[in-house]
């Protein structure tokens, strides 16, 4: 018997069973069951709403404080809500047997699209302390100078380290774009088994970014003394936890591991809503009594 | 003790809740720039600067005299406290 969640998400399990469903028992072409699509259009609905949220409340900072690196959160977050609406059709189309191309294709932008959100929160992390740093324009100046004057080498240690670190950020919002596209290069049409191997890599670099982003988000927090505040850390561990069960189903094909990663998933951002929630109530609670 | 660099929002909030402040502490309407500066911690110079960019803004209001001069806060500036608190607020929280 198939689980149901493999029937929902089969570009996650294994090859053969996904062979098995898509032929059935007769080779009739089978479509998404009613429940089945109805599941994944609430949690689809639910995720976009949750992260569209986010997105919003921390757009409305940047455009009033005008602070650049706050731009990185609702930006990641608005790519991972349209993650989302092709998670859900790679969902609709994996029972489409004459669509598999289609199917591919809506898993590989979801995979790119989620990783790139993912890197457009930690840009935000990593920026935060940077305005007093060299601009990229001051920077390759003194990159081309180091390179090309050798007497200058053992002198420019500190101005290595400063490029080093400007440079990080476009790495970060690179990679995901490359590993997704470097597959294309390999074998410009996409297969299962191409997919699954990009699948991990992508969740790799999830988890990664997400646990810089956690430790970055925490730091300061723990600093403060502010343990009310740890609602938005462990938000972001929740979401941690569900790459860290897409990796669990990727290697064991566990599917509770990813129900578990659906349910983790939501949660985080349940939790990330409610800690703007709490942030903003608190603050007009405080304003009251400043008031009063 | 050195002083870390302000921001220029950071500076009208501190302004604007240091007018705030000492009205709603006197119960005056308004209040004078010597008091304002002594709360900001700005030179005088700078001050004035600020006072004229938050009257095009129409977040205070300056009477400008001989001496010394009186401001008062409008609904604008109180609506921008407001919102710089909840920005901080939000902001911290997410450890930005």
């Amino acid at each position: 018997m198939t689980d149901p969640f493999t029937l929902l998400y089969p570009s996650y399990a294994t090859t053969t069973t996904t062979i098995a469903i898509h032929h059935g028992t007769n080779g009739v072409v089978s479509a998404l069951p009613p429940s089945l699509s109805l599941f994944s259009l609430v949690v689809t609905v639910a995720s976009i709403f949750l992260c569209s949220v986010i997105a919003m409340y921390f757009y409305r900072s940047y455009r009033f404080s005008g602070f650049g690196y706050l731009l990185g959160l609702p930006t990641g977050f608005a790519i991972l809500a349209a993650s989302f609406v092709f998670e859900h059709l790679n969902a609709v189309y994996s029972y489409s047997y004459a669509n598999e191309s289609l199917e591919n294709l809506f898993f590989w932008i979801q995979l790119a699209l989620q990783s790139e959100g993912f890197a457009f929160i930690a840009l935000s992390y990593m920026l935060k302390n940077r305005s007093n740093f060299a601009t990229i324009n001051e920077l390759l100046p003194a990159a081309s100078k180091i390179l090309f004057s050798p007497q200058n080498w053992i002198h420019s240690s500190i101005k290595i380290r400063e490029i080093i670190v400007g440079v990080l950020p476009m790495i970060l919002i690179s990679i995901p774009l490359m590993v997704t596209i470097s597959a294309l290069f390999v074998q410009p049409i996409l297969n299962e088994t191409e997919l699954k191997d990009m699948s991990l890599y992508t969740t790799l670099f999830d988890i990664v970014v997400l646990g810089y982003i956690f430790v970055k988000c925490l730091k300061p927090l723990v600093k403060a003394a502010n343990i009310k505040l740890l609602y938005i850390p462990a938000a972001f561990a929740l979401l941690w936890l569900e790459q860290y069960s897409l990796i669990i189903h990727y290697f064991d094909n566990n599917q509770f591991a990813f129900i578990g990663s659906i349910i983790v998933r939501l949660a985080g951002l349940g939790l990330f809503v409610y800690a703007i929630y709490y942030a903003l109530s608190s603050g007009r609670s405080r304003e009251m009594e400043i008031e009063t | 003790m050195r002083q870390e660099k302000r921001h220029k929002l950071q500076l009208f909030y501190e302004i604007l809740v240091a007018i705030e402040g000492y009205m709603s502490n006197n119960d005056v309407t308004a209040a004078k720039p010597t008091h304002i500066q002594h709360t900001s911690r700005l030179s005088y110079d700078k001050m004035m600067n600020h006072f004229n960019e938050l009257e095009k803004k129409g977040m205070i209001i300056y009477r400008r005299s001989n001496t010394d001069g009186l401001i008062s806060i409008t609904n604008k500036g109180k609506q921008f406290i407001k919102q710089y608190n909840e920005l901080m607020i939000l902001i911290e929280s997410a450890g930005l």
